[in-house]
């Protein structure tokens, strides 16, 4: 890698790398595995989702090597079960749920108040180490034999399946602990921890997108842990629950299943969310348009959120009262993303923009949460439901969220504060690059998937009628060019952590509260309580500070 | 979860506080933090047992006579003796915390002491019961062998049962530890009228354990 | 904020229940309990019992949170996380007792299982070109029809 490129003249000298700060205060294995530090503890949760995600990204990279030729291409039919149940238990609940909250979250929520750490550190740490236990054990049961039932654990399916699914659901159950643990920090910490001058609507709007998300995790995941423990004792013992010739109910099981991953969904694109209210502002360098609205419809997605599981039971033997209650509801929230994505539109317009590579993510995440959440209320239609429930409509409007949308803004935060966290920028070229080719892979990968829907593929299936074959090989051609994209992303960022170019305190010349701190910010945050004078994402009728702003390049 | 060692006795005869975590300005501002942090959890668990209370209403509706035979099967007195155990211990734990916000500890101690005994009756009634129903067959799913119970639905009863009377002694087990380790915080006087938050937040999860159970007595036993 | 937090906490130690309150609680909670067991010895159709039940256990559990639990004299949240917590424990409970009983009866559960269907009416044989798909029960119906519908 070259030297460093210093940036133009007329900018003062370059700024200057921190002496110390919470990378460098304690260096041992010991300082950093029993940190009590939330900067630490969020880039360790990081570290392990960036993990899972390339381990998830392989996984459906075997899926859909397999699916370029109609038969059989490379793995056999169990295997194949396994793959994508491996892909979306990994993906999900090692990477989809922890990544942005109790990665970007857990860095940036005390730092965003004005406090020197979480509410309870301790808890924050042992969250983490239950994440990693929990993992642990799913990919263990996973990798002997592990389940083939999907990442839904449909009953009697999985309470009667051979594979070894105990280890996974238990594993499961694990995970769920550190994710009610997390949003609970959070809670409390945005509720006692905020200091002089920050009153609630004073609270950067990423603050509120992850005090809805906690909302979520703390309500709904301990119905997921109780579904978990049912289905692995009914797959123990035979108790019959879900079992219809024990006289148990398989729809019960769905309800409880969908009662928490329903709003888990929520749990993954509401910090997305967040992270678009906070890099919009930074790259139009405008004052947010609506503050209060969004603040309160990400209230307002949590909370229609829980009432619109029903429409993942259509065609399941639900009642015909509560598909209809259900789709009524579920419709609702795109209210609420709607009046998001406008005031997005509106923060953008008479914005001087500068085209950087977290400028990319977000303007794909925007057009992809529009497209993807569009065709969620179309799938909210029952009669429409019938047609495409089950086939790769569904599969392909998910990921257009949880890929277009929120590993967008996994990206676009990944970007934006990445000079914050390490003090050093990425190369801008290489990131607007790997930027373009994520959206074209994006596209490529899921496009043909909703023709492919909607022409009858159905979902998880090993085999499909040649018909089918020109879609599938080009979903896995834009899958590749997707995975390509992922590992120069991978590449510059890792020797940008060494090489790249000092960042100083604030490269993009953000008025976000994290921007005031150092980069990297010291172990304590700040050095006396801080008074903040402005408001959040506050651009205009504020004098430009003194320091020169300079852009990443 | 400070150690008692590094604290001085103060001239009431009790510790003094522990030390203040760097991030909060007062130690009342940590105890209400705490104290918030124990009723989230609380509200977690209150959902965690929403769903066996869900199986619960959903398979009465369709096997109402198993339900109703089931639970006239088993021993009211017995789950009315558990009933007023746990709202006993309640009573003493409540008491606990008074007298820990008091300083007075040895008092808080013997209370708490108290509790725990009465959760360990609670579990060996529970015992009790359990042994019963296995003798009689009275048990879930594939193994369910009680002829008594001619009504169909009987497995999914004792599903029911046991899974949630199960989760519930779990709970027990818990809570007895909680309690315990407080009972040994006093023991060694670490509570005052600045610092009693432990002995108020085991306190909670005990109340809580005690709260399903008045909602599952009567459902269970009763009706 | 830092502030509303200690003033709280300060008017939640003012206000303590003393002992003489939590015996008197506790005294009323016993005699609810009796109470709930002589209802359920009285003559009433089911739904009555069970409405009689849950109201004296709602009941129950409203004075040992209050009174027990120090949330008639503690902080708004910690009452807005309890009362929430219920809220959304009833919202669970309704839509999938809605289902129960409005679903169409014939999928609900039931001992024993679906009526057997008279084999030789099963269709025999498996759809074409899928012989390669792993089968799930080698012993169902399917399979053992085959021979009799060929004969």
């Amino acid at each position: 890698m070259t030297a460093p490129i210093t940036t133009t003249d007329t900018a003062p000298a370059g700024p200057a790398f921190p002496k110390k700060h919470y990378l460098n205060d304690g260096t041992t294995i010991r300082s950093w595995l029993l940190t009590h530090d939330h900067k630490r503890i969020g880039v360790m949760y990081l570290i392990s989702a960036i993990i899972a995600l390339f381990l998830g990204g392989i996984f459906a990279m075997v899926l859909r090597l397999e699916l370029l030729t109609p038969g059989p291409t490379i793995i056999e039919a169990l295997t194949y079960n396994r793959m994508f149940t491996l892909h979306g238990l990994v993906m999900i609940f090692m990477f989809m749920i922890p990544a942005i909250p109790s990665g970007f979250g857990n860095f940036f929520l005390p730092i965003m108040l004005g406090a020197k750490d979480v509410a309870f550190p301790k808890w924050n740490l042992a969250s983490y180490y239950i994440y990693l236990a929990g993992s642990s054990l799913m990919l263990w049961g996973l990798i002997t034999g592990g389940a083939d039932t999907g990442w839904t654990f449909y009953a009697p399916y999985s309470t009667t399946t051979t594979t070894n699914i105990t280890p996974v659901l238990l594993g499961v159950f694990i995970i769920g602990f550190s994710s009610i643990l997390t949003g609970l920090n959070f809670i409390v910490t945005i509720h006692t921890l905020r200091a002089p001058g920050v009153t609630w609507f004073k609270m950067p709007l990423f603050v509120w997108a992850v005090y809805a998300t906690s909302i979520i995790q703390v309500l709904a995941t301990p119905v997921l842990g109780l579904t978990t423990l049912l289905v692995s004792a009914e797959h123990a013992f035979g108790f019959g629950f879900f079992d219809p010739a024990r006289g148990g109910d398989p729809i019960l099981f769905q309800h409880l299943f969908w009662f928490y991953s329903h709003p888990a969904v929520y749990i993954m694109v509401l910090p997305a969310m967040g992270v678009q209210s906070e890099v919009i502002c930074a790259v139009a360098r405008k004052n947010i348009f609506g503050y209060k609205m969004i603040a309160m419809s990400s209230l307002g997605i949590a909370f229609v959120g829980f009432f619109a599981w029903g429409h993942h039971l259509f065609t399941s033997g639900q009642s015909a009262f509560d598909a209809g209650a259900f789709a009524a509801i579920s419709m609702l929230v795109g209210v609420f993303t709607a009046i998001k994505v406008f005031n997005w539109v509106g923060t953008l317009y008479k914005g001087a923009i500068a085209f950087t590579a977290p400028f990319a993510y977000i303007c794909g995440f925007l057009f992809f949460l529009v497209f993807g959440g569009m065709t969620g209320v179309a799938l909210a239609t029952v009669s429409l439901d019938v047609h495409w429930q089950d086939t790769y409509f569904v599969v392909a409007h998910f990921h257009f969220i949880m890929v277009g949308a929120v590993i967008m803004g996994f990206l676009a935060a990944l970007h934006y504060w990445f000079p914050k966290m390490f003090g050093r920028k990425y190369p801008e070229n290489w990131g607007l690059l790997a930027a373009g080719l994520i959206v074209l892979g994006f596209n490529a990968t899921f496009i043909p998937q909703f023709l492919l829907g909607n022409a009858g593929m159905p979902r998880r299936y090993y085999e499909y009628p040649d018909r089918f074959a020109a879609l599938n090989v080009a979903s896995t051609a834009g899958a590749s060019l997707l995975a390509f994209g992922f590992i120069i992303i991978a590449i510059y960022l890792a020797i940008s952590l060494k090489y790249g170019e000092v960042a100083g305190r604030n490269p993009w010349g953000s008025r976000g509260y994290e921007w005031d701190v150092p980069s990297p910010p010291p172990t304590e945050n700040f050095d006396a309580v801080p008074v903040f004078t402005r408001g959040p994402h506050e651009y205009q009728d504020v004098p430009e500070e003194l320091a020169r702003v300079s852009h990443a390049i | 979860m400070q150690s008692s060692a590094a604290r001085k006795m103060t001239a009431e005869g009790w510790l003094e506080p522990p030390p203040l975590p760097h991030h909060y300005d007062t130690l009342e501002n940590h105890q209400g933090a705490l104290r918030f942090g124990m009723w989230l959890f609380l509200g977690t668990e209150v959902l965690l047992f929403a769903g066996i209370f869900v199986g619960y209403f959903t398979f009465r509706h369709y096997f109402p006579e198993a339900f109703e035979q089931s639970a006239r099967h088993l021993s009211v007195p017995l789950g009315t003796a558990n009933t007023l155990l746990l709202l006993t211990s309640s009573l003493t734990v409540a008491l606990a915390h008074y007298n820990a916000e008091h300083g007075k500890n040895r008092n808080a101690f013997w209370l708490l002491l108290a509790s725990v005994t009465m959760g360990a009756g609670f579990l060996g009634i529970k015992a009790v019961e359990y042994t019963e129903k296995f003798h009689e067959g009275a048990l879930p799913g594939k193994f369910f062998s009680f002829n008594e119970i001619t009504a169909p639905g009987g497995p999914v009863f004792y599903v029911v049962y046991f899974f949630s009377t199960g989760l519930h002694a779990l709970h027990v087990i818990v809570g007895m530890s909680l309690l315990t380790w407080v009972a040994i915080r006093c023991w060694r006087k670490e509570f005052s009228p600045t610092y009693y938050a432990p002995v108020e937040n085991a306190g909670l999860y005990w109340h809580l354990v005690d709260l399903v159970w008045i909602f599952l007595y009567p459902l269970l036993y009763l009706v | 904020m830092a502030t509303t937090t200690s003033h709280a906490a300060a008017t939640h130690a003012k206000h303590e229940t003393g002992p003489g309150r939590l015996v008197l609680n506790w005294l009323v909670l016993c005699g609810l309990t009796f109470a709930t067991f002589g209802f359920s010895q009285v003559h009433m159709s089911p739904s009555m019992h069970l409405a009689a039940a849950l109201s004296i256990s709602t009941v129950k559990v409203v004075l040992v949170v209050l009174i027990f639990m120090h949330l008639w004299h503690g902080e708004g949240i910690n009452r807005i996380v309890f009362v929430t917590s219920f809220v959304f424990l009833l919202l669970l409970m309704f839509f999938v007792m809605a289902d129960a009983a409005t679903r169409f009866p014939l999928s609900n559960s039931r001992i024993p299982s679906m009526p057997v269907v008279d084999q030789k009416m099963m269709p025999t044989g498996m759809p074409p070109g899928m012989s390669s798909v792993r089968q799930g029960h080698s012993d169902g119906p399917g399979a053992s029809s085959g021979e009799a519908g060929k004969k």
